[in-house]
């Protein structure tokens, strides 16, 4: 077809303005009474390609309660202010934020009801010619959540390409064998969800999430070459909450088609006290928070198969001379044959050089 | 070539088709017998001359290479000649002397017109007094240009002639038997002229006595009837295409009427132009081609709603054969819904809005299907890269009642293949039927009955499917009451609706669907009172009935609670007068009134929220339960609609106009584009009905013999109560609305200049619009003030726009067009910074659209070739072959940010990336 090529719908865009930082104050974090309670603070900043997180130090952050109960919680740095264990929190008493910046600024949110989050009815997953898909399942037969929010941290463990028993040491200009722990052939990788999860079943009889997705893997990822895990977290929220975090994903996830709606101003339940008009970002809430964790092992997945973009490794050099030239940049050594030692790229040899670790998690099986 | 032309030209100073020569002529007729598969006609007029005796004189360079098949046995010689000649634009006639002149076009007269020195009266044309049938069927149908016979009008009185009378009739094409709207009918001396309406009825007041009266449209040769007017009389004017041979173009004074027309910011365009304007993928788009007019804008190329005059989409009413169109969207946006192959043409209201309409704020946008043909079955295809198309016209009852039946699909899943990944699993279909009957009952009754039906479905890459589609059935009864007097009373029912279903978790399948009904009646009348004044006055009524939503399970599985948002009902009922008054021959007045009612109509559940306080959910008071039928709430009140026209010099006018309008149903929705999960809502307790109104001028001035039209017009617009959402409004489903949306003040004002050059080798128009279009949300009490309360631009607010559309016509087979546009991008909210939150990079919005996407411009190349002109082959074809986006340009239709994978992407949508190039194949049989 002579239209094949014609459309090229989508292009990147950097806009000519770059509106200056607004630095509005950034709050989130979830008052949950049967984990630490943890708040991040950071600022808004500026629209650019290398923009990084502008954490908030130096604030008093305190959890209160409509009791009168208070609780503050502690730097950590990095923004980051946690309750050092559990708090002893009631879910008969709605709970608010109360912050003061290192600048003076205060602020205040609304009371937002405890809510007992019902546990997670299970975490699975399914496989089709797309990829594999997690799901969430839970339900409230008190029909008293409704309103559903999940993240999860996720990790996963994958392999290079070959084996590397050797290592180049260039302090001595030697290839030397490496122990267990020089070994870069097994590597863990993850993070944290970066999408909003949220979920209402207010339109539904019953108060039952069925095979929510949470996480779409795409066929044959490296994510999936080994053995999987995934923590999910799932919170009760309110409608509000709901609403706010729907709002959140429509405004940074949903735009790009033709039909999308356009992003709008988001209000949270967080307010300045110093400055009324003033933007704040985040919207608290409180609860309890379960979790639960599920392993895919690459067995359960016959067809996946994950290519390794490596050549064929290589008989390279003896010469003590053409090590520098060899191994002190892009080839690794895997191991010795009657030649000489075999090689690869480094990037078919070490792991990490695709963003894991070699640090094994604790809880990982085997 | 036995003898020239000019000889006759020289002795014979009247010109009449050979018919009427012929059958005055004539006495007794040899007969003759022709048998010739193949037969060039200098060959067969040499043939004739030897069977008859008779002398032949006609010039071989008048016919082309055209060979006949003509066959007869023993036929009389004027019927083989009427058998050969018919269609080739060859006339021919015979004297006395037995000679035969043939000639091409205009016959020669061989005797002088019996009516010439207006004493001689043949019975059969004068006997008819008054408006009695026997006069009508003297002087109903003549054939064409019977240019110089005289028509006697009304019973013979002696004289002498004074006072004035009315003389009435259709203006219709003698082939086809539509009718031709818009068509001058004047005379000189003094000057008087009037239009013909959309069913090609006319009505003139002359003084007693003898008259010229001039008959032009634009693509029909002119016409001229001399007339003896005694007395009330009805007169039908055939005419006859502009035959596509001829070079000469004459263009007259009354064909560029743009100067002498009342209305202002009015653009009328036939089907004929906008089939000449390259679009995508070749289909010719009355929308898209309304869109490259001065006034008009649109969001961009997946948007088929108007922004007239810095109004939004829903302000403009889209009437088709009267029924009301919701949804002008087919696939996504990039097409409109109506079949080029059956619309014959379309009017723009901009800004004198007829006092017959109403309802809706900006501008009324009346489409027109074609009648039928009348007189013989004909049809016409069209394959397109994207869809084909199907129409069949004919009589039912020849010269009486005729058809028109069009359809419409596509088959264009395979261009979304082709699209980025994101596009890649959409589907989308779309289908459009037309029928259209046209019966003519007697002479003063006449009756058309149209349907409409369009569906589209589409998913866009996921497993959400959506639907909608328009139903329209309407019936019209025009009945003439005198020649001054004539009604049309309609009545028709209209339906939009759209479902929206999901069925891939089975436990949250649903079915989700929404639907306006309307049912009106209207009655107008057009009285022409005078030659000074012309009278429309009339009534309608509309009943309203919205299902807002209801949400259904989709499955045994599903666990979806069914809910049903009450239905809303209303009725707006309306009359209206208005009076075109000549107040001299230089200036014109068209004032009108409209007085408009709307009731909101139980049963309902009406919410209550405490007065002084933002309507929001916490504010709510309660509800008030009313009755079926009870009336809830009623709003009205009355519209003007009143232009000027002074005419300053023969080619120069001046005009102003100022209207008002209310509009009592809102379109609700907060993506760019129209779309499918728009809903609309009526005005209620809660939600006023929108009011705006306009003030204009404009000056209208035309140059080398009218050929070229050029305006200027000003406008500046206030809008109260047009409903904007609020910031994370949920506009679906939602019981309590009047929570999400705000009320908002708007104003709108611009400058429009436009030259237009009609006909000629070369025609097409060069338009630039300078406008503004703001809106502002000030009331502290609503609940959330945007941007700080100050004014912002929506979403259509382009201030600069520049089109070109030309076409060329190299000869009559072969034409060029190309059209331009450029305009500044529309406004957008960019975001004001990043912020991270849930594991990702996000991006924070405040003030709406602060900035401008990219500008847009656009050029577009066809070629247009028919086939030969032979009017006799079985079919008739023709290519088009264009490119779209001739630079291709990469021209934004929004620009967005996206997280993706814990950070912030920026991109450039563009609906059309490159050039495309398209072909479409027309055939007519």
């Amino acid at each position: 077809m002579i239209m094949i090529g014609l459309f090229h719908c989508r292009e990147v865009y950097v806009s000519p303005y770059v509106p200056p930082a607004a630095g509005y104050l950034v709050v989130e974090g979830y008052i949950s009474g049967n984990a630490p309670v943890s708040f991040t603070l950071s600022r808004v900043a500026r629209l650019s390609a290398d923009s990084t997180m502008l954490p908030e130090r130096g604030a008093q952050v305190q959890i209160e309660g409509n009791d009168n109960s208070a609780y503050p919680l502690t730097g950590q740095g990095k923004g980051v202010y946690s309750s050092s264990g559990m708090l002893p929190l009631n879910a008969s008493v709605q709970y608010r934020i109360r912050i003061t910046t290192g600048s003076g600024g205060k602020y205040l949110s609304d009371y937002v009801p405890y809510k007992v989050t019902p546990a997670i009815d299970s975490i699975n997953w399914a496989e089709t010619t797309e990829g594999v898909t997690i799901f969430a399942n839970a339900h409230d037969h008190t029909s008293s959540t409704r309103y559903y929010l999940w993240s999860y941290d996720e990790e996963w463990e994958y392999h290079s390409a070959e084996q590397s028993l050797y290592y180049y040491d260039a302090s001595f200009n030697q290839v030397l064998a490496r122990d267990t722990s020089q070994l870069i052939y097994r590597c863990w990788h993850g993070g944290p969800s970066t999408n909003i999860l949220a979920f209402s079943t207010e339109k539904l009889a019953q108060d039952v999430v069925y095979e929510y997705p949470v996480r779409f893997i795409p066929i044959n990822s490296v994510v999936l070459s080994q053995t999987y895990s995934i923590l999910v977290r799932q919170y009760a929220i309110t409608r509000d909450g709901y609403e706010f975090f729907s709002l959140m994903r429509q405004n940074t996830e949903q735009q790009g088609t033709i039909f999308d709606a356009q992003p709008s101003q988001l209000s949270g339940n967080i307010h300045s006290l110093s400055n009324p008009g003033e933007i704040v970002v985040g919207f608290i809430s409180a609860g309890s928070l379960v979790q639960q964790r599920i392993f895919i092992s690459n067995a359960q997945l016959p067809e996946w198969r994950y290519l390794y973009l490596c050549p064929a490794p290589d008989t390279s050099f003896n010469s003590p001379s053409q090590f520098p030239l060899v191994y002190g940049t892009s080839y690794t050594p895997i191991d010795l044959n009657p030649r000489g030692f075999i090689s690869n790229y480094t990037s078919c040899i070490d792991c990490r050089t695709q963003g894991g670790t070699t640090t094994r998690p604790s809880y990982w099986p085997n | 070539m036995r003898i020239l032309y000019a000889i006759l030209i020289g002795c014979l100073f009247l010109l009449m088709p050979g018919k009427e020569g012929f059958a005055q002529a004539v006495g007794k007729q040899p007969l003759v017998s022709v048998d010739f598969p193949r037969i060039r006609i200098d060959s067969l007029l040499i043939e004739l001359e030897k069977q008859t005796g008779y002398r032949f004189y006609f010039d071989t360079a008048d016919f082309d290479t055209t060979h006949l098949d003509i066959h007869a046995v023993r036929e009389s010689l004027n019927k083989v000649l009427d058998l050969a000649l018919s269609g080739t634009g060859i006339s021919y006639s015979q004297d006395r002397l037995d000679h035969v002149f043939v000639t091409k076009g205009k016959a020669i007269r061989t005797d002088l017109p019996a009516d010439l020195f207006l004493s001689v009266a043949s019975p059969g044309r004068t006997a008819a007094a008054d408006t009695s049938k026997d006069e009508e069927d003297a002087v109903g149908r003549q054939p064409v240009l019977v240019d110089n016979k005289l028509y006697v009008i009304g019973e013979k009185i002696p004289p002498p002639l004074q006072g004035i009378v009315n003389m009435a009739g259709y203006v219709r094409d003698d082939k086809t038997g539509e009718p031709i709207v818009g068509a001058s009918i004047y005379v000189e001396n003094p000057r008087i002229g009037v239009y013909s309406d959309q069913y090609g009825y006319y009505s003139i007041s002359l003084a007693r006595g003898r008259h010229v009266l001039n008959v032009q449209s634009i693509g029909m040769r002119d016409a001229r009837r001399v007339l003896m007017v005694y007395g009330d009389g009805k007169m039908n004017i055939d005419m006859h295409l502009q035959v596509m041979t001829l070079k000469k173009v004459i263009v007259s004074a009354e064909k560029a009427s743009n100067i002498k027309r009342t209305d202002m910011g009015v653009q009328r365009m036939d089907i004929k132009t906008i089939r000449q304007v390259p679009v995508v993928f070749g289909e010719a788009d009355v929308l898209r081609v309304v869109m490259m007019l001065p006034g008009v804008k649109t969001v961009g190329d997946a948007s088929t709603g108007l922004n007239v005059r810095g109004g939004s989409a829903d302000q403009n009413l889209v009437l088709f054969n009267e029924a009301t169109i919701y949804n002008t969207a087919h696939f996504f946006g990039m097409f409109s819904a109506f079949n080029p192959e059956v619309v014959k043409d379309v009017e723009l209201y901009k800004s004198s809005i007829p006092a017959q309409y109403g309802g809706r704020l900006s501008s009324v946008l009346n489409i027109t299907s074609r009648e039928g043909n009348k007189k013989d079955l004909t049809g016409s295809a069209g394959v397109g890269l994207l869809t084909s198309r199907l129409n069949i016209e004919g009589p039912i009852v020849k010269d009486k009642t005729s058809f028109i039946l069009g359809g419409r699909t596509t088959y264009a899943n395979w261009l979304l293949n082709l699209l980025p990944d994101q596009y890649r699993h959409s589907r989308a279909s779309f289908y459009d039927l037309n029928l259209d009957i046209s019966h003519e009952i007697d002479k003063k009754n006449n009756l058309y009955i149209t349907g409409y039906l369009s569906q589209d479905r589409f998913n866009l890459n996921d497993d959400t499917i959506y639907g909608y589609g328009n139903r329209n059935v309407s019936l019209r009864w025009k009945h003439n009451f005198s020649n001054k007097l004539f009604s049309v009373v309609s009545t028709g029912f209209d339906r939009y609706q759209y479902t929206i279903s999901s069925a891939h978790n089975p436990v949250n399948a649903y079915r989700m669907g929404f639907d306006i009904n309307q049912v009106y009646g209207k009655a107008h009348f057009n009285y022409f009172l005078s030659a000074s004044h012309t009278l429309e006055f009339g009534l309608s009524a509309l009943h309203y009935k919205l299902h807002p939503g209801h949400y259904d399970p989709g499955g045994k599985q599903s666990l979806v609670a069914p809910v049903s948002l009450q239905p809303e009902q209303a009725l707006e009922n309306a009359v209206y007068l208005s009076d075109k008054f000549a107040v001299t021959s230089d200036l014109t007045l068209d004032a009108g009134a409209r007085y408009s009612l709307f009731d909101y109509l139980g049963p309902s559940q009406v919410n209550l929220y405490a007065p002084g306080l933002p309507v929001t959910v916490d504010n709510q008071t309660g509800v008030a339960p009313y009755a079926a039928g009870k009336v809830i709430k009623t709003y009205g009140g009355p519209e003007f609609r009143i232009s000027g026209r002074y005419v300053l010099t023969e080619n120069f006018s001046l005009k102003a106009g100022y209207n008002t309008q209310r509009q009592y149903i809102h379109m609700l929705s907060n993506t760019t584009a129209m779309a499918p999960t728009d809903i609309w809502k009526l005005s209620d307790p809660n939600i006023r009905p929108q009011y705006g109104d306009q003030v204009s001028l404009g000056l209208y001035h035309n140059f080398k013999a009218n050929t070229i039209e050029t305006s200027v017009e000003v406008y500046y617009k206030r809008m109260k109560d047009y409903l904007d959402y609020k910031s994370g409004a949920m506009l679906v489903l939602n019981p309590h609305i009047e929570t999400d949306v705000l009320e908002t003040r708007g104003k709108a004002y611009g400058v429009e200049l436009l030259i237009k050059k009609l006909t000629g080798q070369f025609n097409g128009w060069l338009s630039y619009t300078w406008s503004r279009t703001l809106i502002r949300q000030d009331d502290p009490n609503a609940g959330e003030l945007i941007n700080q309360g100050n004014y912002y631009p929506t979403n259509y607010d382009r201030p600069n726009d520049l089109t070109f559309v030309g076409n060329y016509r190299f000869n009559h087979r072969f034409s060029l067009s190309l059209n331009t546009t450029y305009s500044t991008g529309r406004p957008l909210t960019l975001p004001i910074g990043v912020y991270w939150y849930a594991g990702s990079e996000r991006t924070l919005y405040a003030d709406r659209n602060g900035f401008r996407i990219p500008d847009y411009f656009r050029a577009d190349f066809a070629m247009n070739v028919e086939g030969n002109h032979r009017i006799h082959q079985l079919t008739h074809n023709s290519w088009t072959i264009g490119v779209y986006n001739l630079t291709g340009r990469k021209n934004p239709y929004s620009v967005y940010y996206v997280s993706q994978n814990g950070v912030v992407n920026g991109y450039k949508l563009s609906i059309f990336g490159s050039a495309i190039p398209y072909v479409n194949f027309n055939i007519r049989f």
